[in-house]
C-alpha cells in the first residue's frame, strides 16, 4: 500500500473512525485526510512540547510515519487523536532522552536552552513555549495534558502511569511557575489574556 | 484557583493555552507527510522482499551444499538426545517416565523452568507514556 495520492474531496465529510478503518485497511486516501485534519492540532502540541517550530514539524512528521506504520495495532478506531497523541509524546520523550540523557534521568533539568532559537519571537504562542521551556519535561508534560488537551489529573495519572500525587506536585509546581513566567497575562478583566495579547502586540 | 473536572486547572493558564492554540497553516506538511509514509513503505517493502530473498538462498544453499553433513548429524543428535538416561524395562514406568527419561526432555523442562524464573525476576518498566 502506498499513500501518495491527494486525498479526494468526499474524504472530507467521513468521520474519523470511517477514516481509520479506511486506513487500516490499506487506503492511503483514508490515512492522507487524517493528516490532514490532525496536522494543526499535533504540530502545536508539538510546538508547546519542545519549543522549537521546525523540530515540532520533524516529531509530527514521524509521529505521523509510525501511525501509518502502526495503524493495523489500533483496536478502536475512535480513539485515533488519543493513540497519536501518546505516540507522539513518546517520540518527543525519546528525543529528549536522546538529546541529555542524564538531564531527564533526573527530571529537574530545564529546557530553556534546549530547542528554543527565536528570542525575537513575538505574540502568546512564543511567550508561552518559551515559558514551558522553563520547565522540566515532566513537567511540561503533565501541564501541556493538563491545560492543552484538557485532561483530569487522574486521565494523565493513568495515561502516563505516574503516581497521581506525582501528576498534581507536577501540575501544581509547573503552574506556579508558568503563571509567574506569564504574569504579563495575568490581568484582573475577563478578556484578561486577549488584553494583555494585544498590549504585547 | 478553581477546581475543574478532577484537577485545579488554573483558569487563567486554560485562557493563555487556549488563546496560544491557534490553527496552523498546512504549508505542505501533509502532502510531504503522506509523500515519506509512501516512501517509507516502499522502502519496507523492499527490505522484506530482499530479506526473504536472503532466507530462501541460503536455505537453498544449505541445502545443496551442507544437505548431506547436516542429515547425519541430525541423525546423531536425535540418537544422542532420545537415549534412556535410566534403563527401564517396565512398559508402564516407560509410559510414565517417557518424557522425563531422555536428554532433550530434561533440556526442554529445564529451559521452561529458567524462561518461568526468568519472567517473574524480570522487574517492571516504569512507564511514563
Amino acid at each position: 500500500m502506498s499513500p501518495e495520492r491527494q486525498p479526494a474531496a468526499h474524504l472530507a465529510r467521513w468521520s474519523e473512525a470511517t477514516l481509520v478503518r479506511c486506513a487500516q485497511a490499506g487506503e492511503a486516501d483514508g490515512f492522507a485526510e487524517l493528516v490532514r485534519r490532525r496536522q494543526s492540532w499535533l504540530r502545536n502540541l508539538m510546538r508547546r512540547s519542545c519549543g522549537n517550530g521546525a523540530l515540532a514539524d520533524d516529531l509530527a512528521q514521524e509521529a505521523f510515519l509510525q501511525a501509518w506504520r502502526q495503524l493495523g495495532q489500533l483496536r478502536t478506531p475512535d480513539s485515533f487523536g488519543p493513540w497519536l497523541r501518546r505516540l507522539a509524546l513518546n517520540i518527543w520523550l525519546q528525543h529528549c532522552r536522546r538529546a541529555d540523557p542524564l538531564r531527564h534521568a533526573s527530571e529537574v533539568g530545564r529546557g530553556a536552552e534546549e530547542a528554543f532559537h527565536a528570542p525575537a519571537a513575538t505574540g502568546i504562542a512564543a511567550d508561552l513555549d518559551r515559558a514551558l521551556m522553563r520547565l522540566s519535561v515532566a513537567e511540561r508534560l503533565c501541564i501541556l495534558l493538563a491545560y492543552h488537551e484538557g485532561m483530569s489529573h487522574a486521565e494523565i495519572a493513568a495515561d502516563t502511569r505516574l503516581p497521581l500525587g506525582t501528576v498534581k506536585s507536577h501540575i501544581a509546581r509547573g503552574g506556579a511557575r508558568l503563571r509567574e513566567l506569564l504574569s504579563d497575562y495575568r490581568m484582573p478583566e475577563t478578556d484578561s489574556v486577549k488584553g494583555a495579547n494585544d498590549a504585547k502586540a | 484557583m478553581q477546581k475543574h473536572e478532577g484537577g485545579a486547572h488554573d483558569p487563567v493558564l486554560r485562557e493563555i493555552f487556549a488563546a496560544a492554540d491557534t490553527p496552523l497553516a498546512d504549508k505542505g506538511f501533509s502532502e510531504k507527510t503522506v509523500q515519506a509514509a509512501a516512501r517509507a513503505a516502499r522502502q519496507s517493502r523492499r527490505r522484506r522482499i530482499a530479506g526473504w530473498s536472503g532466507v530462501l538462498l541460503l536455505f537453498l544453499w544449505l541445502a545443496i551444499v551442507l544437505g548431506g553433513p547436516i542429515q547425519k548429524v541430525a541423525a546423531r543428535l536425535m540418537d544422542t538426545l532420545m537415549q534412556p538416561l535410566v534403563p527401564v524395562h517396565d512398559p508402564l514406568l516407560v509410559m510414565l517416565l517417557g518424557p522425563l527419561n531422555h536428554l532433550s526432555g530434561v533440556m526442554l523442562i529445564t529451559g521452561a523452568a529458567i524462561w518461568y524464573l526468568y519472567r517473574r525476576a524480570r522487574p517492571r518498566r516504569r512507564r511514563l507514556l
